[in-house]
């Protein structure tokens, strides 16, 4: 299995990719020799995915080469050719067949024994042991995917992959979704990877993963490779620096000023993933709950908003205690939230604008009538500066910047008391955002209060007034307007 | 692309009327008489008010298959009520309509209270429900007569020629109609069926909604039942499960019109007249029986993929934003 090290098993060189006007990738360089672990960094948007696409074969590249070991792609592979060259990915949701054993996915992949035209499931299961032994991994190959912990099922993704002999694996955020408690298997997983010679490409956001596995860190920002970095040779400070950007104005904005009245405040409240969380609300306060996903900030705001129930701790909303059971109880006390998985659980997309709009608990209009929601609906949307401004307009044909704009909009008209803002830009062009920042701070200066829920320190440090920042499901360090430059963000949440 | 529009808004009509038109030339003798359109509207309320049934839980996004059996049940169970238990037609009426709303809301609760698959679990009471119906059918024995004058009025008077029940079915898709598309309550079932989520996140009771429409299907199934005796003054209890199909294609086809990609009362009205004036017109023309099933078939599977087509633009614009969402390599996997 060993094979010689320094033997360069992926190079990529100059590699472009333009979708339509956007400059995804500018002339990327990178190298992963063989027994070596990579780290791939970089913020949202960066162009880590498309890197990776191109490497599965997903996305083509513009122009720049793909050279496998010792074949060349001039114009990129195809997702054949990426796995017949050894080139095997684990994503964060590691496509694993949930309700199938170990043997029987580990086969999917890598190929049925047959005997005389039938499985023979004998021949599978002892081959699925013996590959998970080889790798000291300790499960059992008749078990269903399903009933494995967290962990395990990254290993089965990564014996997987192993079983078709990859020299190459490409881990996509692989600890994105795991337990605390459980990474450490995986990164031992990482290491006889190492040791066995396998060339390792590792996307994550967790500077502290970088320092425990990677021997080298590649930075992309803006699509360029802005530098590779030996692990052992930079600080984290150095590398945050790096994803950042070096240029870090201090904020402009001058402070609000806020009233001091309480709107909400939660004391040691816990459950789906955050724990023991407190911390209090002003009217017209914009706080950002910032930290990785998984940090635990989404669940603080999905429990305010009555999405997910507490399971310990309070809430008292204007000096009244607040339990709600359901997102209907919260909107009634003047809670809404705004999810940010936009098509999934934030909006109804084969529906109408308007619909869109004024679906809710409590209707606007008394009776829905249709001239009476297309006359709001028209004026929300004009309002709003949504293209088309045309009510009838299906949610589905929007662009992704109107469709967040109209999702908004539903849940600001008329302003509520608190507005839990789940990521409210991501994946939204720059022109919609600054929009949305403006809106967001005018509804601010009318009186409702935002908790913004954010893993984007740009947008953090764009419209919050102060900032918690999240970390294993608890409040870590509280940041004040001041205090609020992305550089300062994201170093907090990376050591968070 | 307006054009296109209209053209997916009343193309199912036209095609009616061609229809129409074709077996009116085709048999000027017999298919465009009073007589024979007299023939058609007498025969189709029944399953009119199946259809609606179907068409009102696929609204909130659900499948109620039991619609057929509780036509079944109920208009077995009218006539019993009178002709054995001696119970008044306008009581029997009433204790009828109450069973079909008592089993659609024994579906609601396997659904919604018990989150058992929505299809699977109406499997379960479309069982049950033939099961009982021949418990107290004595093993399917039919009723012969014994409807008493009053129900039998309700179905067999004529308003300027045709009969009542037409009528209801008129006014029941005016109800439909005003409910789903001007109501609070049944915008937030559209909602609910279009992304229960996002329904429930947004302040919905989606299980109220959800419960409402199995319950009123319910009851719409029983009105289909009740409108069969009273038409034919007897009660054969095996007729139900064979309407079953025959709504869902209506509702289906009804999609593809006047809200092209939505369930609609007035698309499902349309449908069910196309397909009766289809086969009636292919039975004048002597076809054998056989090819009912095979043309009700045909339609179902013609009007789906033309729904397709209607909402292919919609659809390719929600795909290209899921892609986009993905996570990157997914294609990679086999």
């Amino acid at each position: 299995m060993t094979r010689t090290s320094d033997e360069d098993v992926l190079v990529v060189e100059g590699l472009e990719c333009h979708f339509g006007a956007t400059h995804a990738l500018r002339g990327v360089d990178l190298t992963v020799r063989a027994g070596e672990v990579v780290a791939l960094l970089g913020e949202n948007g960066a162009g880590k995915s498309t890197l990776i696409k191109i490497l599965a074969g997903v996305v083509r590249p513009t122009a720049g080469s793909i050279r496998l070991g010792s074949d060349v792609f001039p114009h990129g592979l195809t997702t054949a050719e990426a796995r017949a060259r050894g080139l095997a990915f684990v994503h964060q949701d590691l496509g694993l067949l949930d309700r199938l054993s170990v043997a029987e996915n580990i086969a999917h992949v890598a190929g049925f024994c047959s005997s005389r035209g039938l499985i023979s499931w004998r021949r599978q299961r002892s081959l699925a042991h013996e590959l998970l032994r080889e790798w000291e991994i300790d499960i059992d190959p008749a078990m269903p995917v399903a009933r494995l912990q967290a962990a395990q099922r990254s290993l089965v993704a990564i014996a997987r992959a192993l079983a078709t002999s990859a020299r190459m694996i490409v881990f996509d955020e692989p600890t994105a979704a795991l337990p605390r408690h459980e990474v450490e298997l995986l990164y031992e997983a990482v290491d006889r990877l190492r040791a066995a010679g396998v060339a390792v490409l590792y996307v994550t956001h967790r500077l502290r993963e970088v320092t425990r596995l990677a021997d080298r860190a590649a930075v992309l920002r803006d699509g360029q490779l802005v530098g590779t970095v030996s692990v052992a040779e930079s600080s984290e400070h150095e590398l945050v620096e790096l994803i950042v950007g070096g240029a870090l104005h201090a904020r402009e904005v001058a402070a609000p000023v806020r009233s001091d009245d309480e709107l909400l405040s939660l004391s040691g409240l816990g459950g789906h993933g955050a724990d023991g969380v407190t911390l209090s609300l002003c009217r017209g306060e914009i706080l950002a709950l910032v930290g990785l996903i998984g940090a635990g900030h989404r669940s603080v705001g999905r429990i305010v908003a009555g999405i997910d129930r507490a399971v310990y701790g309070e809430m008292w909303l204007n000096g009244k205690p607040f339990d709600p059971r359901s997102p209907r109880e919260a909107q009634q006390r003047g809670v809404v939230h705004v999810p940010s998985d936009r098509l999934n659980e934030a909006s109804f997309p084969p529906l109408e604008t308007a619909s869109n709009l004024s679906l809710k608990g409590r209707f606007e209009v008394a009776l829905a009538s249709s001239r009476q929601e297309r006359a709001l609906a028209s004026r929300v949307l004009a309002e709003w500066d949504v293209t088309p401004a045309d009510p009838g307009a299906t949610f589905a044909s929007l662009s992704g910047g109107n469709q967040q704009k109209v999702v908004l909009a539903k849940w600001m008209t008329p302003p509520p008391a608190l507005l839990v803002a789940e990521e409210p830009t991501a994946g939204i062009d720059v022109g919609t955002r600054s929009a949305i920042y403006e809106r967001l701070a005018h509804a601010a200066r009318e009186g409702t209060s935002v908790l913004l829920l954010s893993s984007d320190a740009d947008e953090v440090a764009a419209v919050a007034d102060r900032a918690i920042v999240f970390g294993d499901g608890r409040p870590k360090v509280e940041l004040a307007h001041a205090d609020l430059t992305p550089a300062r963000i994201a170093r907090e949440c990376y050591s968070a | 692309m307006k054009a296109y529009g209209l053209l997916a808004r009343w193309g199912l009509l036209i095609v009616f009327l061609i229809v129409f038109g074709a077996f009116s030339a085709w048999i000027p003798n017999r298919f465009p008489t009073s007589g024979n359109v007299q023939d058609i509207l007498t025969s189709q309320p029944p399953g009119i008010f199946i259809a609606y049934a179907a068409m009102l839980v696929l609204v909130v996004g659900e499948f109620d298959l039991s619609i057929g059996a509780t036509l079944g049940i109920s208009q077995y169970l009218i006539l019993k009520l009178i002709t054995h238990y001696g119970l008044s037609w306008e009581v029997a009426i009433i204790a009828t309509l109450a069973c079909g709303a008592a089993i659609g809301l024994v579906n609601a609760i396997a659904v919604v209270g018990l989150g058992i698959n929505s299809f699977i679990a109406t499997i379960g009471v479309a069982t049950i429900l033939e099961g009982l119906v021949q418990w107290i059918s004595d093993g399917n024995s039919p009723i012969f007569g014994g409807a008493p004058h009053g129900l039998t009025t309700l179905a067999q008077t004529k308003v300027a020629g045709i009969v009542l029940p037409v009528y209801y079915a008129l006014a029941a898709a005016i109800i439909l109609w005003l409910l789903l598309e001007f109501t609070v309550a049944g915008r937030q079932m559209r909602g609910t069926g279009a992304n229960q989520v996002a329904a429930r996140l947004s302040g919905i009771r989606t299980g109220r909604a959800r419960v409402f429409a199995f319950t009123f299907a319910g009851v719409l199934a029983a009105i289909g039942g009740i409108l069969i005796t009273a038409r034919i003054g007897a009660a054969d209890a095996t007729s139900g499960p064979s309407f079953l199909l025959p709504a869902y294609a209506a509702a289906f086809l009804g999609a593809t019109a006047i809200r092209p990609g939505f369930f609609n009362v007035w698309g499902t009205l349309i449908a069910i007249f196309l397909v009766a004036v289809g086969i009636t017109g292919l039975q004048l023309k002597g076809v054998e029986s056989w090819v009912t099933p095979v043309f009700n078939g045909s339609v179902l599977l013609f009007a789906v993929a033309l729904s397709n087509v209607a909402t292919t633009q919609r659809v390719l614009e929600r795909a290209r934003t899921v892609i986009e969402r993905r996570r990157p390599g997914m294609a990679n996997r086999s």
